[in-house]
Order: structure tokens, then C-alpha cells, then sequence
């Protein structure tokens, strides 16, 4: 017998008092193993104190409050007003009208999505058309004439010369 | 869980959901002992425990249409037990002064309770006795939920297999809730253990 079985034994004597094969088994064990005794005993101790624990008192008349209590339930469903057509939807027109409400906004969501989207789209074209007559490319003559590029954001300059003639005392 | 076609239990289930009132009075009868130990060892009120009893009952047959006989009658009506009395657990650890139900309602016609005087001790065993019982009571009571209602459906004769059913847990995860179970108890009650005090009837 090794420690699984002893294990077990501890087990069994749980559920009822060991056979005579299983005690002989058992006092081999321990013959062999003096050391777990202690746990044996104790197992058969703590077996000793929850099997001599008293039954909870039960009244002798618990069937009786029980069938009572029973009729009591099964007339109060008596007692309550089955509900008629007529309360039944006013108890239940909640629901498909939470249902419509719900699927209404469900529906609602995508829809403004959409609206928001195509707002936005049009201002940004709105945009776009604003800023293009501004900003014109250059021909491809143009940009053959590197110098003439390079020209089209210089000023004239002014002939200060000529300026300075002008002021001449008259 | 497995079909139970031979539990005879089921088969009384099977007439109470027909309407059969005589086949629910033998149900009550046999399980009223066996979920009054597991209620009045889970909660500390005797009257509560009591009270929530007739509670499982009342919901057994109130569910009875609803029944099926594919697990044991007995796994079906320790889980009714168990979660009636997680729930008064909760409602205690929520509101710890309420009762469950306002006595004296002045609606129950019912007689007072009637207990039978079960004890036999001579006096000095019966304070032995009592003090014993107390303190494996109190043990019992701190165990961890899991595990004393593993231990208390065990010490019912509850198979392994039925308790993981009512537990919604493995057969080794059973098994071990027992043992852990078992663990703390010889702990904590390891003076007693040893002495050997708890009288013979």
C-alpha cells in the first residue's frame, strides 16, 4: 500500500466505516509508516466531530407551513389581475417604442454623418475654387526663358539718374 | 448534466410539475433534515435558516413547471438552497440588522413553531456538548463559502459528482474544496481534535 491508497482510505472512512480487508490494509500502513498516525487519528478525530454534529432542529410542523405558504403564493397570483389586452399594451408599449426610438437614432447617426461629410467637402471645393484664379502656373514658354522666370518677381528698378535730373534746381 | 431517468426523486418532480401536491409533500418530507442542516450551518440565525428553507420549498414548486428531469431532484434543489442563500448572505453583508421577513406580519394564521426536544445529555455532557458544537459550528461557518458548502452537502451524503453539478465546478476541483475544507477545520479545531472531548451518546 503506498500513500495514493492511504489517501484514499482517508477518503472511504469519510464515507463509512472501513471493511475489514480495508482496516488490515490500513494497520499494514501504519506499521510501516509510523509517522502518519498522527494524521490518521486526526482524520478520524475531525471524522468523529462532524458526524456527532446535532441535525438543525427542524419543526414538526414545516411540511404544513410549507404547504402554507404555498397556498398563500398560488393565491396571491390568484389575487393579481390577469391583464387584459388593453393593459398588456400599455405595460409592454414601452418597449417597441423604445425599440423605434432607438432604431430611429440608429438610423439618424449615419445619416447626419453623411451631411457633415458632404458640408465639409463642398467648403473645401468652395476653397479651392477661391485660391486657384490667384495662384496661376506659368506657361511652358514661359518657363523655356529661364531669365524671363527669373524676372517675374523682380520690380523694375528705378532710374535713379534720370530721378535725380528731375530734382535739379529749376 | 447527465439525464436521471431512474431518480426516483425526479419522477416525484415530474408529478408536482402535473399538479401533484401529495408527490411535493413527500419531497418535503425527505429533503426538509438534509437542506436545514446545510442552511442553518451557512447562516447564523437559526429562525433565518429556517425561514429561507421554507423559501427553497416555495420556490421548488413554483418552478416545478419549468422542471426537467435531466440531473438528479436533489442536485436541482441544493443549487435552489445554495443560491437562495448566497443571496440572504448578501442581503445580511448589505443590511446586517433587516431580518429576512418583518415578523408578526399579522397576515400568517400559521401555529408557532413546534421543536422536538431532541438533547439527552445529562448536564454536565450537555455543556460539553454544547460548547463542542459551538465551537465546530463557528469553524464551520468561517470556512471560505465554497468549501463549506462542499463540506456540508458532503457530510449530507451528497455525491462528489452532485456537488461539482451544484458548485458549477470540476469533480478534482470538488475534491479539493472538501480537503482544504477539512484542512482548516482540523487547524482550527486541533485542541479539541486531541483531547477527545465530545462526549459518546
Amino acid at each position: 500500500m503506498n500513500n495514493e491508497q492511504f489517501q484514499q482510505l482517508i477518503e472511504q472512512s469519510q464515507r463509512h466505516p472501513l471493511d475489514a480487508a480495508e482496516e488490515r490494509q490500513l494497520r499494514a500502513f501504519l506499521a510501516a509508516h509510523p509517522e502518519r498516525q498522527t494524521a490518521w487519528d486526526d482524520e478520524m478525530a475531525l471524522n468523529r466531530l462532524l458526524a456527532r454534529l446535532p441535525d438543525a432542529p427542524v419543526p414538526s410542523n414545516f411540511t404544513a407551513q410549507v404547504l402554507a405558504a404555498v397556498e398563500r403564493e398560488e393565491a396571491a397570483t390568484a389575487r393579481t389581475p390577469q391583464p387584459t389586452w388593453t393593459n398588456w399594451l400599455r405595460l409592454t408599449s414601452w418597449r417597441p417604442a423604445t425599440l423605434v426610438a432607438t432604431l430611429a437614432l440608429a438610423g439618424l447617426i449615419p445619416f447626419f454623418a453623411e451631411r457633415h461629410r458632404v458640408h465639409q467637402r463642398t467648403q473645401l471645393a468652395r476653397s479651392l475654387a477661391a485660391v486657384s484664379p490667384v495662384a496661376q502656373v506659368p506657361t511652358v514658354e514661359m518657363l523655356q526663358d529661364f531669365e524671363a522666370i527669373r524676372r517675374l518677381g523682380q520690380r523694375a528698378r528705378a532710374d535713379e539718374d534720370l530721378l535725380t535730373l528731375f530734382q535739379l534746381p529749376q | 448534466m447527465p439525464p436521471a431517468p431512474s431518480d426516483p426523486d425526479a419522477a416525484l418532480m415530474l408529478r408536482v410539475k402535473r399538479g401533484d401536491r401529495a408527490a411535493f409533500e413527500a419531497l418535503v418530507e425527505k429533503y426538509r433534515q438534509p437542506v436545514m442542516n446545510v442552511l442553518a450551518r451557512s447562516l447564523p440565525d437559526a429562525a433565518e435558516a429556517e425561514d429561507l428553507a421554507q423559501a427553497v420549498f416555495v420556490q421548488v414548486f413554483k418552478s416545478a413547471g419549468r422542471y426537467e428531469a435531466r440531473a438528479k431532484f436533489s442536485t436541482w434543489l441544493f443549487t435552489i438552497a445554495r443560491n437562495l442563500c448566497l443571496n440572504e448572505l448578501r442581503r445580511r453583508a448589505r443590511h446586517p440588522a433587516e431580518p429576512l421577513e418583518p415578523a408578526g406580519d399579522g397576515e400568517s394564521d400559521l401555529p408557532p413553531r413546534q421543536f422536538e426536544d431532541k438533547s439527552h445529555f445529562s448536564p454536565p455532557d450537555a455543556l460539553l456538548h454544547g460548547e463542542l458544537e459551538a465551537k465546530v459550528r463557528e469553524a464551520i461557518a468561517a470556512l471560505p463559502e465554497n468549501q463549506r458548502t462542499a463540506l456540508l452537502l458532503f457530510q449530507e451524503e451528497v455525491s462528489y459528482e452532485e456537488i461539482s453539478d451544484v458548485l458549477d465546478c470540476s469533480l478534482s476541483a470538488t475534491k479539493s474544496l472538501i480537503h482544504r475544507a477539512r484542512e482548516t477545520l482540523k487547524a482550527r479545531l486541533k485542541p479539541y481534535l486531541r483531547t477527545g472531548a465530545w462526549p459518546e451518546n
